[in-house]
């Protein structure tokens, strides 16, 4: 068992956000939607009911962070379990066939890598159109190769140890081997990169709703909260700092728990 | 007897370096063949070729395998596939590194029986617990529930020794399997070989360098030097009555336990000499 505190309190939050984002309608105070142009930038605290103030349209702050939650584990899940199976594969084949393979995804993956990933993001965005299916493509399209190069270094490596060879002599196909012994030995790396990875993909999501390039925006985000707060921070700061603070636990809460779980995962960081 | 392996004038190279150079060798059904040599002879690379395992740096230039009528080296993979582990078996040198060591111990052992002879999970299971068994492990229900890390060198030799006659084949390459292991193990695990073997009627290419094990268990014996086959024969007559110079130092050469106050003999250096000229020749 980990005892890493790392795991549980970035797990723990991770826990607790998914939670809330299942439960959004039940846990939400307020509807995310209504508006009360009779109570605009209510400061937190002060009136019963909205716990962290309201917006320039009235609206509750809390229960707009609570339904963003929605979006931002959806993106953060599907699009890193998405690129990690797309990763894994291309990193597997490449590891583990050599030659030719490795060559073109190798090459793939430099060139991909020399596009800077927030301009391509936007991009991709724009050319696929706006919504949720199109961040999570684009997050697919550009962050495969996260995992793409890590597992096609692990692959390599356990590739050449002997086990492999001792399976390849007991005349196992290859892609029995790559299933049956390789892919166990790799799947701790695929996991840490996962967590990281979410954490990359919510950041990802916020930067492409507060450009407008996300979600319509009558669904909250916590990207498009940090942008409508921004235009009023001077007059009403908790507008844009709730969403702000929450984005920042989320991604510390999830690098956090790929760094706890790389320590526990590795024997050789173990002490 | 009939010859179950015969390699014929097989030549193998790295880049420019010539790794075996023309080695013939006839192994008969039910025999237990010894390649010894010192390191980097070549006898590893044989057994390699056999299992066409050579590393991607090695490549065969010219010669020919031939087990039990079939070509090996002609094989495509799928053929090839069908034949190792069921006809073929290898046990690796390394029992610390030759197992998976993220799969336990019972899911490795069944890998062969469900997937090569089609036993169900059970089945398999009762067949891996049975082996265990065979190689004289104690509580083999308890060792198939393991990781590798959690057993011994010579528990893990002993589980790699039951793999490679889970599927009763016909031909055994032990690639030096004793020499990861301690002493007195080294004993105990070459008796349990010789007896799988007697049991199984098993052909047995045994790779080593340890000439006391040639005489304990292999019938005949090849020795390599520099690639090159240097001497075949009757384990006893070669171990005996050594015709080539080289095989003669590398008798002398083995410490002897009977006679402890006699210093080590390396080979001389007029053997490797002349040896160096005949490769070159």
């Amino acid at each position: 068992m980990p005892r890493d505190p790392r795991i549980f309190l970035g797990g723990g939050f991770i826990l607790l956000l998914l939670l809330l984002a299942i439960l959004a309608q039940f846990i939400a105070p307020q509807d995310p939607l209504a508006q009360d142009l009779l109570l605009t930038t209510v400061p937190p605290l002060n009136e019963p009911g909205y716990l962290l103030g309201t917006d320039s349209l009235g609206r509750d702050i809390l229960s707009r962070l609570i339904h963003a939650s929605r979006i931002a584990m959806t993106v953060a899940f599907a699009a890193s379990i998405l690129a990690g199976m797309l990763g894994t594969i291309m990193g597997l084949a490449a590891g583990y066939l050599g030659g030719w393979w490795d060559a073109a995804v190798s090459r793939l993956i430099d060139i991909w890598m020399a596009f800077p990933p927030v301009l391509l993001s936007i991009l991709l965005v724009a050319v696929l159109g706006s919504g949720l299916h199109s961040v999570i493509a684009a997050i697919v399209v550009i962050d495969w190769t996260r995992f793409a190069r890590v597992v096609r270094a692990e692959t390599q490596q356990q590739s050449r140890l002997e086990y492999v060879e001792a399976a390849t002599a007991l005349g196992m196909s290859r892609s029995a081997i790559l299933y049956r012994e390789i892919l166990p030995n790799v799947a701790p790396a695929i996991l840490v990169l996962l967590s990281l990875e979410m954490g990359i993909a919510v950041i990802v999501e916020a930067i492409l709703s507060f450009v407008g390039l996300s979600v319509s925006s009558d669904t909250p985000t916590w990207g498009g909260m940090i942008a409508e707060g921004r235009q009023i921070v001077y007059q009403a700061w908790w507008v844009l700092v709730f969403p702000l603070v929450t984005l920042f636990l989320t991604v510390l809460a999830f690098n956090q728990l790929g760094d706890g779980l790389r320590q526990w995962l590795d024997p050789m960081l173990k002490r | 007897m009939s010859a179950l392996l015969e390699i014929r004038g097989l030549s193998a190279n790295a880049g420019r370096a010539p790794i075996l150079r023309n080695v013939s060798l006839t192994v008969e059904q039910g025999e237990v063949m010894a390649l010894v040599g010192e390191s980097g002879a070549g006898k590893t690379s044989v057994a390699k070729a056999i299992l066409d395992i050579l590393p991607p740096a090695i490549r065969v230039t010219s010669g020919e395998i031939v087990f039990d009528g079939i070509s090996l080296l002609s094989l495509d993979r799928r053929e090839r596939n069908n034949l190792l582990g069921v006809r073929i078996a290898l046990i690796p040198q390394d029992p610390q590194t030759s197992l998976n060591p993220s799969r336990r111990i019972g899911d490795q052992l069944t890998d062969g029986l469900r997937l090569r002879a089609g036993l169900g999970r059970s089945a398999a299971l009762a067949r891996a617990t049975e082996l265990l068994g065979d190689v004289h492990i104690r509580d083999p229900q308890l060792v198939l529930r393991r990781y590798p890390h959690e057993l011994s060198g010579g528990m893990r030799q002993r589980v790699l020794i039951a793999q490679a006659f889970s599927l009763s084949p016909q031909l055994i390459i032990a690639d030096e399997p004793t020499t990861a292991l301690d002493v007195t193990v080294q004993k105990q695990v070459l008796r349990l070989i010789r007896q799988l073997q007697t049991e199984h009627k098993t052909t047995l290419i045994f790779v080593t360098h340890d000439l006391g094990v040639v005489a304990q268990i292999c019938d005949k014996m090849t020795v390599l030097y520099g690639g090159k086959v240097l001497e075949q024969g009757p384990a006893a007559d070669v171990l005996a009555a050594p015709s080539h110079p080289y095989t003669r130092a590398l008798l002398a050469a083995n410490p002897r336990y009977d006679r402890p106050n006699q210093s080590l003999r390396p080979v001389p250096a007029d053997v490797i000499a002349a040896l160096r000229r005949e490769l070159a020749g």
